[in-house]
């Protein structure tokens, strides 16, 4: 007996919960999937509902562009409100002016090469 | 005492003078003919651009005018430490520094893989230098050389005040840090211990940085829009560093989205990152802190930032002066080490 393959396109997509149409999508995903439905069906089923629809322009590159920018904004803002420090090391005239650690000292001194003089002619 | 801190990093060449004075250019130099030289200074009224230069007897073209010129020679890795490569482009980076003949020392900064090659380095660098630029002749006698690693200039440019001396970022002491620097050709890890020893022994350098994605997303730009490009053999690089970063191409008075293409090249590089601060360090969350320095990480940080599993991660200088940490920090290690007594 031959063995059939089935032939099949991976479709993956990330939904996110801080744009209030990807998370309502969301919810009625995990609704239908709660009630037994697997993935595939829910979206075989959603697609075919939307191609009966007649099909809306698309936003434009600059929206879709701008969406992103204000995602990345949240994600940073949103790191910085839990505490994470994502800048730049302070200017030095802000520097308080504490000694350097001797250990420090040493290890550098540990590394340092002599370097190399022009020899005198 | 005059002296330059230089980066002759793989993509971009900078220098930070020990007065202060910054100037960074590209990466790329070609010998020329004395004809051809002769035929450029003709072709301007005044002097001609810092970009063409005779060095102790030969003809260059270095940096923007070198990309522009089409064929560049480009060495990468311990192949450029010699004295006429490296040599030259030191040569050319002091010529546009000093506008008078000196005597001078070089700091010179090299990734930390490349420690067995600093004699060599330092060799290429040492000596007269009898340059014509800017229609002027001039001597640069080097008269010292020393070396230090390029991501322990990221670290000092966080860590130290200008004069090398003190903290300027308390938070930052007796911290376990990470250091990763992100350059044109490589990649390095550095890391500190909680007294804030720097561990060498566990330093790392991989041989793949920003030059390496923007080569990968030039040929991907190239198949998407092999129409538009057919006739490109190159494309300018300038464009290529935009592209990669804003995920369009400005290019035959159009914008054409690149941002697939700019995604793919750059997350092989936020994959190497990640692998290597995995497998080699244990990830950030072994780590009190993350500083991130080099141009690369100029171009990533905000991709690589939320993947480093570190909530105290830092940047050694503005994002659009990362590439210029290094040597920043490399000036204040040498005033540290002037202050110590390594240099006398």
């Amino acid at each position: 007996m031959s063995k059939r393959t089935r032939k099949s396109v991976v479709i993956s997509a990330r939904l996110y919960e801080d744009d209030p149409n990807e998370a309502t999508a969301l919810s009625v995903h995990q609704k239908w999937n709660k009630n037994g439905y697997s993935t595939n069906e829910i979206i075989t089923r959603s697609l075919l509902a939307l191609d009966e629809q007649p099909m809306p322009d698309k936003p434009d590159r600059l929206a879709s562009r701008l969406q992103d920018i204000i995602r990345e904004l949240q994600g940073i803002i949103s790191r910085v409100g839990q505490g994470g420090i994502v800048a730049a090391a302070p200017p030095s005239e802000a520097a308080p002016g504490v000694t350097i650690d001797q250990s420090l000292i040493d290890s550098l001194k540990g590394r340092a090469n002599p370097g190399r003089r022009i020899e005198a002619e | 005492m005059n002296g330059l801190v230089l980066d002759a990093g793989n993509s971009i060449i900078k220098s930070k003078t020990f007065s202060g004075g910054e100037l960074a250019f590209p990466h790329a130099m070609t010998p020329i003919s004395e004809p051809q030289y002769l035929d450029i200074l003709r072709s301007y009224a005044d002097a001609p651009p810092d970009d063409f230069l005779r060095i102790n007897g030969r003809c260059y073209v270095v940096g923007d005018s070198a990309e522009r010129f089409g064929v560049s020679q480009h060495e990468r890795g311990p192949a450029r430490y010699g004295r006429d490569y490296v040599g030259i482009l030191a040569a050319a980076a002091i010529a546009r520094n000093y506008n008078t003949s000196c005597d001078l020392a070089v700091f010179a900064a090299h990734p930390p893989g490349h420690i067995d090659y600093a004699d060599l380095l330092m060799a290429s660098i040492l000596g007269v230098w009898d340059i014509e630029i800017r229609a002027r002749s001039l001597r640069f006698t080097v008269s010292y050389v020393n070396t230090f690693d390029e991501p322990s200039g990221g670290l000092m440019n966080a860590l130290l005040t200008e004069d090398g001396t003190s903290y300027a970022n308390p938070a930052l002491r007796g911290q376990r840090i990470l250091v990763i620097d992100i350059g044109g050709g490589t990649t390095d890890w550095i890391e500190t211990d909680e007294t804030g020893q720097i561990d060498y022994g566990v330093s790392h350098t991989e041989p793949l940085g920003i030059d390496d994605i923007l080569g990968q997303f030039a040929r991907a730009f190239k198949a998407r829009y092999k129409n538009a490009t057919k006739s490109a053999n190159r494309l300018a690089p300038e464009r290529v560093r935009e592209a990669l970063n804003t995920g369009v191409f400005r290019g035959g008075g159009d914008e054409l989205d690149c941002r697939e293409e700019a995604d793919q090249a750059r997350n092989q590089l936020i994959n190497l990152v990640l692998r290597e601060t995995r497998s080699r360090y244990g990830g950030g969350f072994n780590y009190d802190a993350i500083l991130l320095t080099g141009g690369g990480c100029g171009l990533l940080h905000s991709y690589i930032i939320p993947l480093l599993e570190n909530s105290n991660i830092h940047l050694a200088a503005q994002p659009d002066e990362l590439h210029l940490a290094n040597v920043r920090g490399g000036l204040k290690l040498w005033r540290l080490y002037k202050a110590i007594g390594v240099i006398s």
